[in-house]
């Protein structure tokens, strides 16, 4: 059968394919009712509000994978900075107190006995560390503005993101850092020589 | 809880915030009460990501949090709530009421309480741009626009128990009273706590003081007597407690600062304030009446109905109120609006007025006319076999009350109807109505009332049985019990009818969500194309297929929206609203 023969006689040769393929007719889809103006309204506020929540700090994701090729649409990727849930300003009694350290930032030690004590016992010990105008919480997240340069894991409230991330990490387990390590910063280490060389200064003769 | 209902709230929470905040609600909405070290073990996630997962949906009041002592430690258990979760769908509708009722300086204040879950009014100030900075005309307009919605309870206040699970707080508070007991508690004293703790509930939950709202000195001084004063749909106030007895509308006498819209008061700036979504769903359950009153009379029997439900709102905290206040004929004719078509629906034997004539004393006769054609419609209405409406006073000239809870078995009914005709045909939706109307017949009086052959009738009988739309009742005739020898009675439950509804319609919304997931992610290299800044920028970058492509995909989108929002629809019916007890949440 050549396409010359097909073509002189006008007969299809895949006529009787075709008359087996009934398994798939032609179906009417039924489209259903028309959108009304009320429904294509309500249609757009629910596709506004999706867009807005999908943008905003509620959408939360994992971190994008690290880059592995060069593409040409990384220049013109819009790279979205991440906003940090610490940003939302909301009442934080509403929330238990293992949450609050994702909503607020975490203060450093000296910040909250500060806070707790009224600030009275630090100034009657005098100000170690640092100390930068007064320790007015001027922002309403509660950063101590007094921080000593190396306090354990702790950075200065940059809203750097990395230093925010990194302070993400490192705050991850070290619940138990606050609770029982001391680095011995605070102790007194005026007399150290005078000690006896077995601690606890006895009079051994 | 229905298997298909867990699917949707899970791409509802993943298409909304988020893969990790899917993750951790999907573990939550599985296992019930868990604690933050489950979570994050059912998961695989890492803590802080599920810390601010929870964070996130407690913030938008979809779970909750409890802390119990366990062995020396105190441990914070989370709960969900997919009732919460399934009104995410619902944006759309509550976005538009609050557009048609507040204007569009309350919808722009309500978007941002929603999109935030609940936030302070500070904040929604700074948010929305009408900070210190602008002119005291925004900052007034704001106020004035957040004080309203917090008037009309569009939006209520949050306080911290508001967030911890109800039934928890319910056992702490029973702990207490038993502490307090000193001897272990008999079970009188156990019931008697009980009553007491669930009717401190009901008193706070049906309490209609407003928090979080500053009367002004001025408002505080005018305030005369007792009365309640409310605003009406139109401006001016309406009394409760002391105006209802048949003396009409009041004039504003005994409080109110002399008039409709210029209340002075004010918003607590620190007082935070979430979505009060119960009485949305009531607003939006009120349409649905007035639609399906205009679908079975005529658009004028809506409109006084309209006015008549207008009246209730005021009054009516959530859903589950079933009966309205009494409301008269003559508020309801004063809240229909001058251009209504009245005469048109119903006929008074008066001569009908046309509107261009006889203006000089046309005026008081077309409002008699109106008065009469909106009595007669109300008489229509009441005499309805639903019973909707009702008279309050056999005596009065005419005082009503609106019964919600017959309205939501008629609604429900609707429902189901349209569900039976659509999954299985007219015939069935046939035997469905036979046996609403007549209660309990066996298959032969079945087959006689819905004018079907024997074995037709049971074929159907038996599907409908299947899908759970009808049920059996056995009766023996023998004490045996020997099934041979029974009467089955066929009837319809109103409860299974329900579940059976709910099945059919959250596996809709789930079809629907999956769809619209597909065709998201078939089409995703060409969307993430459109989101390029060179492409926003400049849209001939494009090709002319790929700009079609991207046409029928925001079409499809659109589709598939507006069928989510129909199904919706039902679902408010028999899941928020309907009056029978369901399973599930």
């Amino acid at each position: 059968m050549s396409g010359l023969q097909t073509e002189l006689s006008g007969h299809n040769i895949f006529e009787k394919t075709r008359e087996c393929l009934v398994g798939y007719p032609p179906y009417d889809v039924e489209r259903g009712r028309e959108a009304t103006k009320e429904e294509d309204h309500i249609a757009e506020l629910t596709e506004q509000f999706r867009a807005d929540l999908q943008a905003s700090v509620f959408y939360l994701q994992p971190p994008p994978p690290p880059p592995d090729i060069e593409r040409y649409s990384d220049r013109f990727s819009a790279v979205k900075k991440p906003t940090s849930l610490k940003s939302l300003r909301t009442d934080i009694d509403l929330f238990p107190e293992e949450l609050h350290p994702v909503l607020a930032k975490k203060r450093t030690k000296r910040a909250r006995a500060a806070a707790d004590s009224g600030g009275g016992v630090l100034e009657l010990l005098g100000d170690g560390g640092s100390s930068d105008g007064g320790g007015s919480d001027s922002d309403g997240d509660g950063d101590g503005a007094r921080k000593k340069a190396g306090s354990d894991n702790e950075k200065s409230g940059d809203d750097d993101e990395a230093g925010e991330a990194a302070e993400e990490d490192e705050e991850e387990g070290n619940d138990y850092l606050d609770t029982y390590f001391d680095n011995g910063e605070e102790d007194d280490i005026g007399d150290i020589d005078d000690d006896d060389g077995g601690g606890g200064g006895g009079d051994y003769y | 809880m229905y298997t298909e209902q867990v699917g949707l709230c899970r791409r509802l929470l993943g298409e909304h915030y988020g893969p990790i905040v899917e993750a951790v609600g999907a573990a939550l909405i599985r296992d019930g009460r868990l604690h933050l070290g489950s979570v994050v073990q059912r998961t695989g996630l890492a803590p802080g990501s599920v810390r601010q997962a929870l964070a996130v949906l407690i913030q938008h009041g979809m779970a909750t949090h409890a802390q119990t002592r366990e062995g020396g430690r105190a441990v914070t258990y989370y709960s969900i709530s997919p009732r919460s979760i399934l009104r995410l769908q619902r944006a759309g509708l509550y976005l538009a009421l609050v557009e048609e009722r507040m204007g569009r300086d309350g919808l722009a204040v309500f978007r941002t309480i929603m999109l935030n879950g609940c936030m302070t009014a500070a904040a929604a100030r700074s948010a929305l741009g009408a900070s210190e900075r602008s002119g005291a005309a925004a900052k007034a307009k704001f106020g004035a626009a957040v004080a309203k919605l917090v008037r009309e309870r569009f939006i209520t206040a949050v306080a911290p128990r508001d967030t911890v699970t109800r039934a928890d707080r319910i056992m702490q508070e029973e702990a207490k009273e038993i502490a307090k007991l000193g001897a272990p508690a008999t079970p009188k004293d156990l019931a008697r706590i009980r009553q007491a703790i669930r009717q401190q509930e009901a008193e706070e939950s049906s309490s209609t003081a407003i928090v979080g709202l500053k009367r002004s000195a001025a408002a505080a001084a005018d305030d005369g007597g007792p009365a309640k004063v409310l605003i009406g749909p139109d401006g001016r106030p309406i009394m409760l407690g002391n105006g209802l007895d048949g003396h009409g509308h009041g004039d504003g006498q005994g409080g109110g600062g002399g008039g409709g819209d210029a209340q002075p008061d004010t918003v607590d700036d620190k007082q935070c304030f979430r979505v009060y979504y119960e009485r949305l769903d009531v607003f939006l359950r009120n349409k649905q009446i007035v639609n399906y009153f205009s679908d079975k009379y005529n658009a004028a029997a809506g409109v006084v109905l309209k006015a008549a439900l207008r009246l209730t709102e005021a009054h009516t905290r959530t859903c589950r109120d079933r009966v309205s206040e009494r409301i008269t004929a003559n508020q309801i004719i004063q809240g229909i609006p001058h251009d209504a078509p009245l005469e048109d629906g119903v006929d008074t034997g008066d001569i009908p007025h046309s509107n261009g004539s006889d203006l000089s004393d046309g005026s008081g006769a077309r409002r008699l006319q109106r008065g009469r054609a909106a009595l007669a419609l109300l008489e229509v209405l009441r005499a309805d076999a639903s019973g909707v409406l009702s008279r309050a006073d056999e005596r009065g000239a005419g005082v009503f009350r609106i019964n919600f809870e017959r309205a939501a078995g008629v609604l429900r009914d609707k429902c189901v109807d349209a569900l039976v005709v659509e999954k299985h045909g007219s015939q069935h939706a046939r035997i469905v109505r036979v046996l609403r109307d007549k209660q309990k017949l066996d298959e032969k009086a079945v087959a006689h009332f819905a004018m079907l052959p024997i074995d037709q009738c049971r074929e159907r009988l038996h599907e409908l049985s299947l899908a759970g739309f009808v049920a059996t009742v056995e009766i023996p005739r023998t004490a045996d019990r020997n099934p041979s020898r029974m009467f089955y009675l066929w009837h319809v439950d109103a409860g299974r009818q329900v579940s059976a509804a709910l099945r059919l319609v959250f596996q809709g919304l789930s079809n629907v969500a999956q769809r619209a997931a597909r065709e998201a992610s078939c089409r995703a290299p060409l969307l993430a194309k459109a989101q390029r800044e060179d492409v926003v920028a400049d849209p001939s970058l494009l090709t002319a297929p790929e700009r079609k492509e991207l046409q029928a995909a925001t079409a499809a989108r659109r589709r598939l929206d507006i069928a989510a929002v129909r199904l919706d629809g039902m679902l408010l019916v028999v899941h928020d609203v309907a009056p029978s007890p369901v399973f599930g949440t």
